[in-house]
């Protein structure tokens, strides 16, 4: 009845419209099936997945969108929420340039819709989405009352000086703001003969942000020469838009005194390279201020050929070390990082100074610098040792930076990065546990401690922190510690332990947001929403499949009617948690031959990898000797770029490539249905059917090669699957790896 | 040009500013009643639900008085006067129309802590009264409002700050220091130009994504203490549901718009400061994001705002945040990371021996006294708001739009434009 309905009232719309194409799309799709298509794909994830219906919908426009705009129920319903999403992607899509073809027949409908509702705040709605296309009518937009005048200043050098000290100022400020190269010789002027601070401020950002030559020796020559404004004028110089090298080569080859250091100190910021002899020879001044500001500048200006030089200093032990090593370390970053320590031990060996040379030896980070400076550790320069291995970049040096720390708790902080730098989470654990107890009553290397446990991200590192919520005067710190880390481990927390947490770390935030804190008050309503967002799931069969004879195989904490890899399967908050410690696979208790399998599964991490063993035997590889694997994957992951198609989620896997579904975000639910009969595989995830095949016609029958040999021709992975004719066996879930989670696992048996 | 204008910008503003006695800019606002309170200032709060009452803000002493409050929430109201009464012996005078507020002689500063949907309206009457105005973020709710409240502020000389300050104090989220050896780090050119900024749970900022909102809301009954249609406004009336109020009505576009509008502006207008970029905006945003409802906040993958000279904002959604060791900011010559980890040597040698950037006026109170700028003015408030109202827009109409900062409108797309300025319901308008 209901068909022949449809048909009518298809007929009279084509009657309307008076044409077949402007009826149904070019998949010959009626307006009624586009719209529910349409309907179907909202929210959706990316808005230009949506481009393709929303054509067919403004295709089939005015039928299409009367069907879509008389959709929208009364709006005390609380029941619009699609329909809104599909009449805004209309404005959007509408009302962007590209398609300006669908604007006539948007506006068109959302004109009539607005006057045919009867409902005011639905009227309101489709009068607000009108506004996005009906912009010819709409009021203009605002332009700004007073707008900035950027006109010129056309003055010539007399006319300049004949302005107030303000008009000067607003002259060059505007030549800086427009890049007015043309009137840079006012710029150039005021630089040299101004004796106006401001002004001369003015000038110096002016002439940077020009750049140029003439700018940058414009600069150079108000150092030199001396200005009101020596700091604008250093500023300038070293933000400069350009190079300014020449500029101050040239003066530097000239330069004494006070100028001199001015000149060498920027030289060296700017890394200006060729300047290293004229610097290196300042060293020698016996104007010590600029003795000094050359010293300082080497590490600037060094370079792979200084290196030598910069030792010799290094060793002789001459006063101001410090400039020298970061000299001699500077130059070294200008050779392969894998030559350094060789050609830093050759410098030390023989040398008067050793320990000179070990913040070199920290800098390359490697191992062999570890080991010799854990060599050191005994002998006469030991302090320097321990304040090389502080900061070498190298996760071996946390073992003796560990020892060194009994004596000095400070290394603990550089330890606790190191070991932050483990692969292994277990590791890391230990070790920073190590650094816990050995923090003593130092709170702040505690917090260090705790915080670098909160990064481990795991439900005990979560409890492991919570431990320390008590502890008085760290609560706040150790409480912000547990908000960061909550959302990101509470999928794989037990609910109970989440919520005696979250309790505590929201009496202590409500006790901040009382006293003022508005991030703690938002903290204590995210933690709300998380518990409220982390309860446990009810496992149910709807009453459909309860009257269809379903059975379901898990309620959310009994494991009954499974056998195998229990402890790597294990209930949490109402899922079936799949966790990487163990591994394995699970199977029903009971063997099934026809059933149809339903469950919902989700993804927490990227790139998980499971699968649905069918009619398997237990404990073997169920892609071979069950009838089938059917394969759980988060196949968009990169790491599985080089997929084969028969690999892809929901595959059987080596026989029958699925249809590449687009799985949904982490965390969100997907719903799987899995139909076995006789050798027919059907799979549906989230409505839509991705395999649908005769496992048998798949290969011609031939599961086995048929000459007995490993290479099978009729399998598309070219291998044999011995199991594929199974009568009957358990349902499986295979795989290891975390980071998934099933609930609703049901199953019916087909007689 | 004005000159003081002019001298914000060239940033020497300090010591060339004329000082003028309170009254005489009192009066010269248009409520002539005024009669100056020798040096003790006063001010009254809009808004006493959220933001209003924190111990920050609800506070009242010798230098700068609270006189009054206004809340369109009854029980709002009676707490705060309560609270006052305890907390500092004050007997608040009550409103529960702001305009009274504004209008009240005895108020020197309006403080404005309501939802964003107000903001543009209440600053515009405050600087029409001669007030001056401390506002909360986001500065307003569209790029037109904010355009008209600055333009207001400057016409009628009020003293405005906005109200957020890690461009000039504070441990910067991620960073672990303040915003300032960076700022000095960026200027000396070390990192080279053009700069990508990431912000992002990647680099130590929250986007607060709890903050959307409910679709298929069901109508329920207006609570006796709250005037809702007051509490509307301007906004289209819209059937009352609790979560469209009090703390959740972040995640409607009507009054706010989410994270990315509510703590956009904290987030990004130290990187327009950063960048040195207060006199200018982004030239194209882009987003990547799911569909998004008419009424009700989503989330949304990434924002990316680009300057015209290549220097880019990328802001990242909470589950989308780059892999691996991600850069806050990056340029041609370097990279600093969350903690100031920065891959130049001895980065810290180098910053101690740059210039400190420009001092800047960043004592409110004492602004209002010598009629100085604040360092979060008007101008660079809206700046950093419209960055923030300009992702708004793209992610309303889900497509990548350019801006034109001369202009400071869209280009080539007019319904990006009609949303610059969005028609005030309820009889309510800035014009």
């Amino acid at each position: 009845m209901k068909k022949i309905f449809t048909l009518i009232t298809i007929s009279i719309a084509l009657l309307v419209c008076g044409s077949l194409s402007s009826a149904q799309d070019s998949r010959q799709r009626a307006p009624e099936t586009i719209v529910q298509d349409i309907l179907a794909l909202v929210p959706a994830d990316n808005q230009a997945t949506l481009e393709t219906e929303l054509h067919s919908l403004v295709a089939t426009a005015p039928r299409s969108l009367e069907i879509l705009t008389s959709m929208l129920k009364p709006s005390d319903s609380g029941a619009n929420a699609k329909v809104e999403y599909v009449i805004h992607a209309l404005a959007q899509y509408a009302s962007d340039p590209a398609n300006s073809y669908a604007v006539e027949a948007v506006r068109k409908c959302f004109d009539n819709a607005a006057d045919n509702s009867e409902d005011a705040y639905n009227k309101a709605f489709f009068l607000q989405e009108l506004r996005l296309v009906a912009y010819k009518d709409a009021p203009a937009v605002v332009q700004p009352a007073t707008s900035p005048d950027p006109a010129r200043p056309a003055y010539s050098k007399k006319d300049f000086l004949k302005l107030d000290l303000s008009g000067q100022r607003d002259a060059i400020y505007w030549i800086g703001e427009t890049r007015d190269a043309s009137r840079f010789d006012l710029v150039t002027f005021v630089l040299g003969k101004s004796r106006d601070e401001g002004l001369v401020a003015d000038a110096a950002i002016a002439a940077s942000k020009i750049g140029g030559e003439k700018a940058a020796s414009a600069l150079v020559n108000a150092v030199t020469k001396g200005s009101a404004a020596p700091a604008a004028v250093r500023e300038a110089l070293l933000s400069f838009n350009g190079d300014i090298a020449p500029a101050v080569m040239a003066a530097l080859n000239k330069a004494k005194g006070s100028s001199a250091a001015s000149l060498i100190e920027i030289a060296g910021l700017r890394h200006i390279k060729p300047a290293f002899e004229i610097i290196y020879a300042f060293t020698g001044s016996k104007d010590e201020n600029v003795a000094a500001a050359a010293r300082r500048a080497l590490k600037g200006v060094a370079t792979e050929g200084n290196a030598d030089t910069m030792a010799d200093l290094l060793d002789a032990g001459t006063n101001d070390v410090k400039n020298y090593q970061e000299a001699y370390q500077a130059a070294l970053n200008f050779i392969p990082a894998e030559n350094r320590f060789e050609t830093i031990a050759a410098r030390m060996k023989n040398a008067s100074n050793p320990q000179n040379f070990f913040p070199a030896l920290a800098a390359t980070g490697a191992d062999e610098a570890v080991d010799a400076l854990k060599g050191e550790l005994d002998g006469k320069y030991r302090k320097e040792a321990v304040a090389a291995l502080a900061v070498i970049d190298n996760f071996k040096a946390a073992e003796p930076l560990f020892d060194a720390a009994s004596a000095d708790k400070s290394l603990l902080v550089r330890y606790l990065e190191l070991v932050e730098t483990y692969q292994d989470k277990g590791e890391r654990l230990a070790d920073y546990e190590k650094a816990l107890f050995l923090s003593g009553d130092d709170a702040d290397i505690r917090l260090d401690a705790l915080a670098k446990i909160a990064g481990l991200e795991t439900p005990e590192a979560f409890v492991r922190v919570a431990g320390f919520i008590d502890d008085a005067g760290i609560a706040k710190p150790v409480a912000d510690l547990l908000v960061s880390m909550a959302p990101k481990i509470a999928s794989v927390t037990d609910y109970e332990v989440l919520k005696g947490v979250i309790a505590k770390v929201n009496a202590v935030n409500a006790a901040a947001a009382a006293k003022g804190d508005a991030d703690a008050g938002y903290a204590v309503d995210a933690m709300k929403k998380l518990l409220d967002d982390s309860k446990p799931y009810v496992n149910a069969l709807t009453a459909e499949e309860a009257a269809q004879g379903f059975e379901l195989l898990f309620d959310g904490k009994d494991m009954s009617k499974w056998v195998g890899d229990i402890e790597g399967y294990a209930p949490l908050n109402g899922t079936i948690n799949v966790n990487s410690m163990f591994g394995g696979n699970l199977y029903t208790l009971k063997e099934y031959s026809d059933f149809v399998f339903r469950f919902e599964f989700r993804f927490l991490v990227p790139g998980v990898n499971n699968g649905v063993g069918i009619r398997t035997p237990y404990d073997v590889d169920a892609a071979y000797f069950a009838m089938c694997e059917l394969q759980i994957l988060d196949h968009d992951d990169p790491i599985y770029a080089d997929l084969h198609d028969y690999q892809v989620h929901g595959s059987i896997y080596g026989v029958v490539p699925a249809k590449r579904l687009v799985h949904k975000p982490l965390g969100q639910w997907s719903e799987e249905e899995i139909i076995v009969k006789g050798n027919h595989i059907t799979v549906t995830v989230n409505g839509q059917v991705i395999t649908d095949a005769d496992i048998s016609e798949a290969c011609q029958g031939h599961n086995v090669a048929p000459d007995g040999g490993e290479y099978n021709p009729y399998t598309v992975d070219h291998r044999n699957h011995p199991g594929m004719f199974n009568p009957k066996g358990h349902v499986s879930f295979c795989g290891h790896g975390q980071g998934l989670q099933f609930k609703n696992v049901r199953i019916l048996e087909i007689k | 040009m004005k000159r003081r204008e002019f001298l914000r910008k060239s940033g020497t503003a300090v010591a060339l500013c004329t000082v003028l006695p309170r009254s005489v800019f009192g009066k010269m606002g248009g409520d002539n009643n005024f009669i100056a309170p020798s040096d003790q200032l006063t001010r009254g709060i809009i808004g006493v639900g959220g933001i209003g009452r924190s111990d920050r803000h609800f506070a009242s002493d010798a230098s700068c008085r609270l006189v009054s409050v206004c809340d369109v929430d009854k029980e709002h109201l009676d707490s705060a006067l309560a609270a006052a009464k305890e907390s500092f012996g004050e007997t608040l005078k009550p409103y529960s129309d702001w305009r009274d507020l504004v209008h009240d002689p005895c108020v020197d500063i309006v403080h404005i802590a309501t939802p964003p949907h107000w903001h543009g309206l209440m600053a515009l009457e405050a600087s029409k009264a001669g007030k001056d105005i401390f506002c909360e973020k986001p500065m307003t709710r569209t790029i037109g409002e904010g355009k008209r409240v600055m333009e207001a502020v400057k016409r009628n000389g009020n003293i405005f700050r906005l109200n957020t300050w890690f461009r000039f104090t504070d441990t910067f989220y991620g960073l672990g220091t303040t915003v300032k050896p960076l700022k000095k780090l960026v200027s000396s050119g070390a990192l080279g130009w053009p700069l990508t900024v990431r912000i992002s749970g990647a680099t130590g900022f929250a986007w607060k994504f709890f903050w959307v909102g409910k679709t298929n809301l069901v109508p329920q009954a207006v609570p006796s203490c709250l005037d809702y249609d007051m509490w509307l406004g301007p906004a289209p009336k819209k059937p009352y549901h609790p979560h469209r109020v009090h703390q959740t009505f972040r995640g409607y576009w009507d009054y706010d718009g989410g994270g990315l509008a509510d703590m956009g502006q904290h987030y990004i207008d130290p990187v327009q400061y950063i960048l040195g970029k207060d006199d200018t905006f982004p030239v194209k945003v882009e987003v990547d994001s799911p569909q998004q409802h008419p009424d009700a906040v989503g989330t949304w993958r990434s924002i990316t705002y680009t300057y015209e000279d290549g220097c880019k904002i990328i802001l990242e959604g909470e589950g989308f945040e780059s892999k691996g060791k991600v850069p806050y900011i990056e340029g041609p010559n370097g990279k600093v990371y969350q903690g100031f980890e920065c891959t130049i040597p001895n980065v810290m040698e180098l910053i101690n021996s740059l210039p400190d950037p420009p001092a800047r006026n960043t004592d409110f109170l004492e602004c209002v006294r010598l009629r100085r700028n604040f360092a979060l003015d008007e101008k660079i408030g809206y700046h950093s708001a419209t960055i923030v109202n300009m992702g708004v827009v793209a992610l309303r109409l889900g497509r990548t739009l350019h801006f034109d900062p001369a202009t400071e409108t869209f280009k080539d797309d007019a319904a990006a434009n009609l949303l610059l300025n969005q028609p005030m319901c309820n009889g309510w308008s800035m014009d």
